[in-house]
């Protein structure tokens, strides 16, 4: 039986819980496990990381005798926008300025509705701009500059 | 392209001159006191206070930021590496001092990273136990806790605390060894006492005046010179049979290195300034401590201060073989 | 009666003219800040601290209390509005107020929230004006060793908030364990997963995690097919509770005010462990547990009613003994010794005036947030139907600037659409954020109290059947596994998970 195809949740969480799990272990052998009296910094790690190996290792046996329910469809391309959207955000915020910052956000993430047009999502930016700078940096007193550093002394 | 990334790299330039220029003007904007220790704490209380009354000096806002965490290195790392424009400043207590000593991979460099700009008190701290420990008086409770040593819970606030520091030395002057319970910050490690779980602890009045004053815990002595004016009939431990036993909790505020000196000397106005404040100078007694005298909250006395502190604390360290990293 | 003059010095100080101000003015701030996600009530009173030094003491305190429990209080709008748990409390409410808001319910849930809410926090305020010292002197009795334990039962409850694979829930438990243990480490002070970053040494914050996973995943598991989800936003039903709501919510809510009371007087993790703790036990009991997960209104009931009963109830050690059970109370006694109150035994007696006074205001102020929020249940359920386009990216705007804002740090902003990637991938692997999140706050203490309870028994894990209070805790969680493996409670979970 194909674990792939017909329980590819279980298979793959397995496989995640066990990546992580064998990571973990490995970073946590510099830390020092002292002993079960004296505690070291590593000894919680090494057992949960085990733990997680183990329960890893079953769910991937698990995934090749008995089947799931299958993934479903998986949105890409909205998961790539809201992830660059967010990140673009961080990288510009403090050098450009709530301005910039804010309208790249609203539109790069827009970009990932299906019933995306351009004036709606130029009107969005500039409505949600303006209530964030209002709100946040006037109102609440948040410090994000309205304008950033690259472009004021 | 390469216009453009130009015309950005020009931008950046000018932002930094027009940073080192605006000594005259300054302050222009908000200040920001990091704290590296969490909000609440006696530090926090000691910055606020000073940040409060001088801000009112300096016509601006100061704003404390706490950033804890790893003994106050965290926080002391983050000025150290900030523009040093004299808008981000650390007030940081005795750790600043023992830091090179705990940590061997210290991030900075706690002389030549900082601007001194003063010290700011002195606190006094108190050994204090469960109110059950049975011992009336410091004698005995030396003889119990030596007569009991295996059993003895000595509470500290997590390593490099002052009240680490203070156990350490407490430990060394008894010439014995006591198991040391660590705690996430002194609220903890104080509940604890409280609810008896652990036996003893020194930390600052700023923390225990209040449940010294309600009887919830015994204090058994001041780890000061002359007796604390809030306290009057607790002896100081060196008094009480710990000759020469004294420690105590000084702040001091630094600027990142390269701060330009006239607004290094404008701060340090302001900082005397605000010790003189009467209502300051009653909230720190109110905490046993006290603000420094004039003359030391300068960057003089603090950098000489400063000195000292490592040089004193650096060996009693060593030989307990502790570190923090 | 002493406590009948007592409330009457409080009802005269909090119903002065001034006070009044700042009490409405501090829970409508609160609310704010706690329906914009990220900014949470620390910050917040961090920045307003220098703000009330021009204030009376009892003033500037009644208003940062009112910022406390208005936030605690606004958290869960965004958790059942857009799925966005502003505050860790408000996690669990996101579980069924969100599937109620998709089922076109939003109203109801909001308005069970706040009603929950208020009866929760007046009797939480009894509770206070009545017990607040001998609670706190019991609160004292909890060593290491009870804590590890309770954090212990809380992490086994946490696997009855899962819906799906038990052995998957189990993985994302321990996933949250080890999340929880990066940074410091306290007692060494060794850097754990830390991969050199000085920025994740004191650990990654929960709001990053809890946004990145339940609110940036939603929006992409949203983007998946947006006609579904406009269709299920139009059938909005009737805004109020029917007479069938309100006899559902009522014992949930009796009982969520227990268990949020007593677990808030605890330090450390009380008000979070407390909704965790009143929904899973919801759960347990109900007669609908199998609507679990999937919109019913016991499941907005409980654990709001238990969160604001909490945030009440963890006032009792700060006021009574000068400890600070939260950063957020560490602030208040910050706020005290500034204004020249000494806060600890002494203030009941020396300063009977401010004591009665915040207590009274906190009722004054639950009212406050009841006759605020009722009116604006209309307007907010309005905003789940504009059209998700412009939603979204919104609400993106609102986590991006509240994490931003958390410690002035971009680095939040990234980890959090890091976390928002890997929250999406364990949706679509039927592996749920809410065990992990619990764990993820649990971990850390429970290492500590670990750790701190064998120091003190020299190496011997007696000590945790030794005490009672740690034993009787154990053996709950012994017998909560027991259950779990119970094929016939297995085949009801499998069901349930069926049956949504």
């Amino acid at each position: 039986m194909n674990p792939i195809r017909n329980n590819a949740k279980d298979f793959l969480t397995g496989v995640i819980y066990v990546a992580i799990g064998v990571v973990a272990a490995l970073l946590s052998r510099d830390y020092g496990m002292g002993s079960a009296v004296k505690m070291g910094p590593g000894y919680f790690p090494t057992i949960l990381s085990g733990l997680l190996i183990v329960i890893g290792a079953i769910s991937i046996i698990r995934s090749f005798f008995k089947s799931g329910t299958p993934l479903g469809r998986i949105a890409w391309k909205g998961l790539f926008l809201v992830a660059v959207a967010t990140v673009l955000f961080g990288l510009v915020v403090r050098g450009a300025g709530l301005v910039i910052a804010l309208p790249a956000l609203v539109l790069v993430a827009s970009l990932a509705s299906t019933r995306f047009r351009w004036g709606h999502a130029l009107a969005m930016a500039a409505g949600v701009t303006v209530f964030c700078i209002l709100v946040f940096q006037i109102g609440l007193g948040v410090p994000l500059p309205i304008i950033g550093s690259w472009f004021v002394d | 392209m390469i216009k453009s990334s130009l015309k950005f790299a020009a931008c950046l330039v000018a932002t930094f001159f027009a940073a080192q220029a605006s000594a005259e003007d300054y302050p222009s904007k908000v200040i920001t006191l990091v704290v590296p220790f969490a909000a609440g704490g006696p530090s926090d209380t000691v910055a606020r206070l000073t940040a409060q009354s001088m801000g009112t000096i300096l016509k601006t806002q100061i704003i404390v930021e706490n950033v804890g965490g790893a003994g106050g290195t965290l926080g002391a790392a983050r000025v150290a590496q900030a523009k040093p424009d004299g808008y981000t400043l650390l007030v940081h207590h005795i750790g600043h001092a023992t830091a090179p000593a705990l940590y061997r991979k210290l991030a900075y460099d706690p002389i030549g990273d900082f601007e001194p700009v003063g010290l700011v008190n002195d606190g006094a701290m108190a050994l204090i136990a469960r109110k059950d420990f049975p011992a009336k008086d410091l004698k005995e409770m030396i003889a119990y806790a030596k007569a009991n040593k295996e059993k003895m819970n000595v509470a500290n606030a997590g390593v490099g605390s002052a009240s680490h520091l203070c156990g350490m030395l407490l430990m060394s002057a008894l010439n014995t060894e006591f198991v040391t319970v660590p705690y996430k910050g002194t609220g903890p490690a104080m509940n604890d006492l409280l609810g008896g779980q652990v036996d003893f602890m020194c930390d600052q009045t700023t923390n225990n005046a209040s449940q010294i004053k309600a009887g919830k815990v015994k204090a058994y002595g001041m780890t000061t010179a002359k007796r604390v004016a809030a306290f009057p009939d607790i002896p100081t431990l060196s008094e009480a049979g710990l000759p020469n036993f004294t420690v105590t909790v000084w702040h001091a505020m630094y600027a990142p290195k390269g701060t330009p000196q006239p607004i290094v000397d404008k701060l340090s106005k302001a900082l005397q300034e605000a010790l003189k404040d009467a209502t300051l100078k009653q909230r720190f007694a109110d905490l046993g401590s006290e603000p420094v005298s004039q003359e030391r909250a300068t960057p003089q006395a603090l950098r000489a201060h400063l000195k000292a502190e490592i040089d004193k604390w650096g060996p009693i360290i060593k030989k307990a073989g502790v570190f923090a990293d | 009666m002493e406590l009948i003059a007592n409330l009457g010095l409080g009802l005269s100080t909090a119903m002065t003219p001034l006070n009044l101000l700042y009490c409405l003015a501090g829970v409508f701030l609160g609310t704010l800040i706690g329906v914009l996600p990220g900014l949470g009530p620390t910050a917040t009173i961090a920045m307003l601290l220098p703000v009330t030094f021009s204030l009376p003491p009892v003033s500037s305190l009644i208003m940062l209390a009112g910022i406390y429990y208005g936030s605690q209080y606004g958290g869960s709008t965004t958790s059942i509005l857009v799925n966005v748990p502003g505050e860790a409390a408000s996690v669990v409410t996101a579980l069924d107020g969100y599937q109620m808001a998709r089922k076109g319910r939003a109203g109801v849930a909001l308005a069970t929230a706040a009603i929950g809410s208020f009866f929760a926090g007046t009797v939480a305020t009894v509770v206070l004006a009545l017990f607040a010292p001998p609670l706190a002197e019991i609160a004292l009795k909890f060593g290491p060793a009870e804590f590890f334990s309770l954090m212990v039962l809380g992490l086994l409850a946490s696997l009855v908030l899962a819906r799906g694979s038990l052995l998957h829930a189990t993985g994302m438990v321990v996933l949250g364990l080890l999340l929880g243990l990066v940074g410091a480490d306290i007692t060494t002070g060794t850097q754990r997963f830390t991969f050199g970053m000085a920025r994740l040494s004191d650990g990654i914050g929960f709001v990053v995690v809890a946004m990145g996973m339940f609110g940036l995943a939603e929006i992409v598991r949203n983007l998946e097919d947006e006609d579904d989800r406009s269709l299920i936003v139009k059938k909005v039903s009737n805004l109020m509770p029917t007479k069938e709501d309100w006899k559902r919510m009522v014992a949930p809510i009796l009982r969520g005010t227990a268990i949020g009371s007593v677990l808030g007087i605890l330090p450390g993790s009380g008000s979070i462990l407390g909704s965790f703790a009143a929904y899973a036990i919801e759960k347990k009991v109900s007669k609908h547990s199998a609507e679990f997960g999937s919109g019913a209104i016991e499941g907005v009931a409980a654990p709001e009613s238990a969160n604001n009963a909490g945030a009440q109830t963890s006032f009792i050690p700060m006021l009574t003994l000068g400890i600070p059970s939260n950063p957020v109370m560490a602030l208040m006694i910050g706020a005290m010794i500034i204004q020249g109150i000494q806060p600890g035994p002494s203030v009941i007696s020396e300063q009977p005036a401010l004591f009665w006074g915040i207590i009274v205001s906190m009722w004054i102020g639950n009212l406050f947030l009841v006759v605020l929020n009722l009116p604006l249940v209309g307007m907010w359920v309005r905003m789940v139907s504009v059209p998700y386009q412009f939603l979204f990216p919104a609400i993106l705007v609102f986590c991006g600037i509240g994490v931003f804002s958390l410690n002035n740090t971009e680095f939040d902003v990234f980890v959090m659409a890091i976390f928002g990637v890997v929250g999406y991938i364990f949706v679509k692997l039927d592996c749920e954020p809410a065990p992990m999140l619990l764990a993820f706050i649990l971990g850390p203490m429970m290492e500590e109290y670990l750790r701190r309870a064998l120091l003190l028994s020299r190496g011997d894990p007696m000590i945790l059947i030794q005490r009672p209070i740690s034993a009787v805790m154990l053996g709950l969680g012994v017998l909560a596994i027991v259950v779990a493996s119970l094929p016939m409670f297995y085949k009801k979970r499998e069901e349930a998970f069926q049956g949504d």
